[in-house]
């Protein structure tokens, strides 16, 4: 196959398309296609499906990003993988990841709330501004070599479910004194290694103005981000080291003439669009499907594509919750979609802790430091803790997160309940563990998960969370969120909880 | 000197570029070589070594030399025997 390809047309895929290097369970590389906003139509679902039965061994993932990633893939067939995406309009991650130097580093799937546009509570319809600032820099030279990977995120959601105070720059629309939408900005977030809360910009950024601004940002940063260091080189340092006066400075000197505003954190943060929800559209309904970790096989990707398109609206939305929303359903048709959404092997649930449950792809990460399923291992305390506490655990807004090494890529810094794999050695022997982190979460006080209990034994992690739920159950007062709950308590009086 | 003996019929600058292109470009160049051929590469993409050398050893072609240039370039020789 790769004989019918010229060098010069495989080199020119270069600047919208690469694998990035996997490392385990016998897969190389694998795929990661950016899903702006993560809506796609149920055209080029099923596309994505037949490549993911080709050549990726029929399995796909939907990333806390919104993107849907696949495995197995080689070198040779990239290539033709790559030229289908580029009919569909689709594009991949550049992978500079691998390279010991801060160069290469590119824009991400821009994600967005998946409800814009159908969410009646929703500030502003968001999309257009996705796919906006997605056209400047896909393929743009200018903005293929930043010092690291840049993440952005623009939504208007009541419940900022995409988390914007820990992307890179997050974006969020509201109205401002005057009664007109536009933007606010959160720089330098993140939750991976010394992970940070976005600082506020502190400016007003009209929507005629919000794509120059970005892409001023990734100008300044590209510019001036330092290269010298890879580990110190991501946007986050770099909002360290100058501040956000001096950015906000730089914004200034480039022409824009943006009016202070008085930025606080959203009051409601980083959560799920759960169940099923009115559209804004009238008598129409969005249902949002919880996933196992965002694991679909082919036969689920071609099920979930002709469900949307009997009985909805001809498009699937991909949630940062790894989970998937199908739009545009009637009333009348909830009953069967849900049964064929059963018949497809999903459990639909509006269990918070099912619809928020996060895990990474370790088992196929290099970095991952565990052999333990972390997606695995997270279902199991799922059902243990349901099986546990039953009904009442359907009610409690509990945001479960687990990781296979510390690049926190599912976020357990600011999940109420954090999971870090960690190896431990005692007397020569490795055991697999994991830290728990507890209290971490967004919204209008955001904090890091507290590191509670190190090296617990994976088989015994479920056990000391059961505890701790157990007593937040019998002693949390009225109305205390479980973050609230241990927030109020100290390291230690935590640890008596969880190994009373 | 074994290199010195052989025809060294390509060349590859495969700097900047990210997987999987180094491996499929230097595909296509193996292809295209005789016995006693010789192709040299630089590439900066520390996964694509391996793979490259992994994919030579395939082909039952020779690695002649893979060796690290500097922090962050290799260069890689191949012959076909």
């Amino acid at each position: 196959m790769l004989e019918s390809y010229s060098y010069d047309q495989i080199v020119s895929l270069v600047p919208r398309y690469s694998l990035g290097c996997d490392s385990g369970k016998e897969s190389v590389y694998f795929l990661r296609i950016l899903i702006p906003n993560g809506i796609i139509s149920t055209e080029q679902f099923k596309k994505i499906a037949e490549i993911s039965k080709k050549f990726c061994n029929g399995y796909a993932e939907i990333t806390t990003r919104q993107d849907i990633q696949m495995h197995y893939i080689t070198g040779e067939n990239a290539i033709e993988a790559f030229e289908i995406l580029e009919e569909l309009r689709l594009t991949t991650d550049k992978c500079g990841q691998a390279r010991p130097i801060a160069r290469y580093g590119d824009v991400r799937n821009i994600v967005g709330c998946p409800a814009t546009g159908i969410d009646p509570k929703e500030t502003l319809y968001c999309y257009p501004f996705v796919k906006k600032i997605k056209e400047v820099v896909t393929g743009n030279v200018d903005f293929l070599d930043l010092p690291r990977k840049f993440k952005i995120s623009i939504s208007g959601c009541s419940i900022n479910c995409v988390s914007p105070e820990i992307q890179d720059l997050g974006l969020i629309a509201l109205k401002n004194e005057l009664g007109q939408a536009g933007f606010i900005a959160f720089l330098g977030g993140g939750t991976g290694p010394a992970p940070r809360i976005g600082r506020p910009l502190g400016l007003f950024i009209p929507q005629d103005e919000l794509i120059n601004v970005i892409v001023a940002l990734l100008e300044v940063y590209r510019d001036y981000g330092k290269r010298e260091n890879k580990a110190l080189s991501r946007f986050k340092y770099f909002v360290d080291e100058w501040g956000v006066n001096k950015i906000r400075e730089a914004l200034h000197k480039r022409g824009f003439s943006l009016g202070t505003f008085d930025q606080k954190f959203p009051e409601i943060s980083g959560r799920e669009h759960i169940g099923i929800n009115p559209m804004k559209q009238m008598g129409l309904y969005y249902m949002n499907v919880p996933t196992v970790r965002g694991r679909l096989t082919y036969d689920q990707l071609v099920g979930i594509a002709g469900i949307a398109e009997e009985y909805g609206w001809h498009e699937i939305r991909l949630t940062p919750f790894q989970n998937f929303i199908i739009t545009g359903i009637k009333r009348e048709d909830f009953n069967v979609v849900l049964s064929k959404i059963e018949k497809l092997g999903f459990h639909f649930s509006d269990s918070p802790m099912r619809c928020m449950a996060l895990a990474c792809a370790q088992e196929f990460c290099r970095l991952s430091v565990t052999s333990d399923s972390v997606s695995q291992r997270l279902d199991e305390i799922i059902r243990h803790l349901e099986n546990k506490f039953s009904i009442k655990l359907g009610s409690l807004d509990i945001k479960l997160s687990i990781s296979g090494c510390p690049s926190a890529c599912s976020r357990y810094p600011i999940a109420d309940i954090g999971l870090q794999a960690v190896r431990h050695t005692e007397n020569g022997v490795i055991h697999e563990c994991y830290n728990i982190y507890v209290g971490g979460g967004l919204g209008h006080s955001p904090r890091f998960g507290r590191l509670v209990e190190q090296a617990v034994d994976k088989e015994n992690v479920k056990v000391f969370l059961e505890k701790l739920v157990s007593a937040y159950l019998c002693k949390s007062t009225s109305n205390e969120s479980f973050s609230d709950f241990c927030k109020k308590r100290t390291l230690s009086e935590l640890k008596v909880l969880m190994e009373a | 000197m074994t290199i010195h003996r052989s025809r060294k019929n390509g060349e590859l600058n495969l700097l900047g570029l990210p997987c999987p292109y180094p491996e499929v470009l230097t595909a296509i160049k193996l292809r295209e070589m005789h016995t006693n051929d010789v192709l040299e590469m630089v590439l900066d993409s520390p996964p694509s070594v391996g793979i490259i050398k992994n994919m030579a050893f395939k082909y039952k072609f020779s690695v002649i030399l893979a060796e690290k240039v500097d922090t962050c370039t290799w260069k890689i020789i191949i012959k076909k025997w």
